[in-house]
């Protein structure tokens, strides 16, 4: 389980800039079309966002696959959110921005504990 | 993919690869890296895919290690590595549905970061199995798809895109492990249900018959 500051610092950091530019670009993309349309479209171009960002950045600082689930997710759930309950596009790209990186705080935090959860000795030959 | 397809990609991808995972990845995955190993012991060793060479820092002095490789771009970066460890280490540009080794030569057998990219990985690990001493050991740093949503879901649409560049992102290995004959001593996760060692054994040849039964 990671306990190191600079990469717990990182991957918190990662988060939460994946998380409020994915639910900007989602809340000003796809504000207007319908929730049925946004939605799914929103969590792609979040978990897009995510492999972006951590291909040009984030990989070479902190790690591969830790920090690619983590943006990823961070990414789908932000912009999926962003056009749920942001819904008037360029005028609210700030509050959908914070929202973002609240939910990168959240992923943060919820993939920590899991992996805390099930790090280490496993019965043999699940996954 | 044929095995010339597997090789031009990796050789693609040579000059490039220390630039993303030289850093970042080796650097988080270090202290997991020198524990796994630490568990390289006396007799002869198989390290295959060498790579660039980014996981010899990592390897106990004074082991006798022979390292193969499907790249011989990739094996040029390693020749530095290679030549400053402090122990007999040789490499060659070897497929691992190539080997030419004789059966039963090895004692034990490491991968890092290997079996998300063989083609057809369980007869990969098969080829791997019969060199293997009967009783040795087969001990595996990889990373592999994941039983939980939604990491499973993004490893799954990953994989098309990654699988064109270098590995497929959501292969069972530890099934493969099995599939291949081997007898699974141990899986310890590293991160979430992706990133683990898996440590397993060839049977003996009595156990081998009794397992096949």
């Amino acid at each position: 389980m990671e306990q190191r500051i600079y990469f717990l610092l990182g991957d918190l950091t990662a988060n939460i800039s994946t998380g409020a530019l994915a639910a900007a670009v989602c809340a000003w993309l796809l504000s207007d079309l319908p929730m049925w349309l946004s939605m799914p479209v929103s969590m792609l171009i979040g978990m897009a966002i995510g492999m972006v960002l951590l291909y040009a950045l984030f990989l070479r600082l902190f790690g591969a696959m830790e920090p690619m689930l983590q943006t990823m997710t961070t990414g789908m759930f932000a912009g999926m959110l962003a056009v749920m309950y942001v819904p008037h596009g360029g005028s609210e790209l700030w509050r959908a921005a914070m929202m973002g990186s609240h939910v990168g705080i959240v992923v943060f935090v919820l993939i920590w504990l899991l992996n805390a959860a099930i790090s280490g000795p496993q019965t043999m030959g699940r996954e | 993919m044929s095995d010339s397809a597997t090789r031009a990609k990796w050789d693609r991808a040579a000059s490039t690869f220390d630039l993303m995972s030289a850093e970042g990845p080796e650097k988080r995955w270090a202290p997991a890296k020198h524990e796994f190993f630490s568990r390289m012991g006396d007799g002869k060793i198989l390290f295959l895919a060498v790579g660039t060479g980014l996981d010899i820092p990592s390897f106990p002095d004074g082991k006798n290690i022979t390292g193969i490789d499907i790249s011989p771009r990739m094996l040029e970066f390693a020749k530095p590595r290679v030549a400053a460890y402090n122990g007999n280490m040789d490499i060659r540009e070897l497929d691992v549905f190539d080997m030419d080794y004789p059966d039963d030569h090895f004692d034990q057998i490491f991968t890092s970061c290997t079996f998300c990219s063989v083609p057809r990985p369980v007869a990969g690990l098969e080829c791997l199995h019969k060199v293997l001493k009967p009783g040795g050991e087969l001990h595996m740093f990889e990373h592999t798809r994941s039983r939980w949503f939604p990491f499973n879901l993004m490893l799954n649409i990953m994989t098309p895109l990654t699988s064109r560049l270098g590995p497929d992102m959501n292969r069972p290995t530890t099934e493969n492990v099995r599939s291949a004959g081997f007898q699974l001593d141990a899986v310890n996760h590293i991160f979430l249900d992706v990133v683990k060692t898996i440590h397993a054994h060839r049977a003996q040849e009595n156990g081998a018959a009794a397992t096949a039964s």
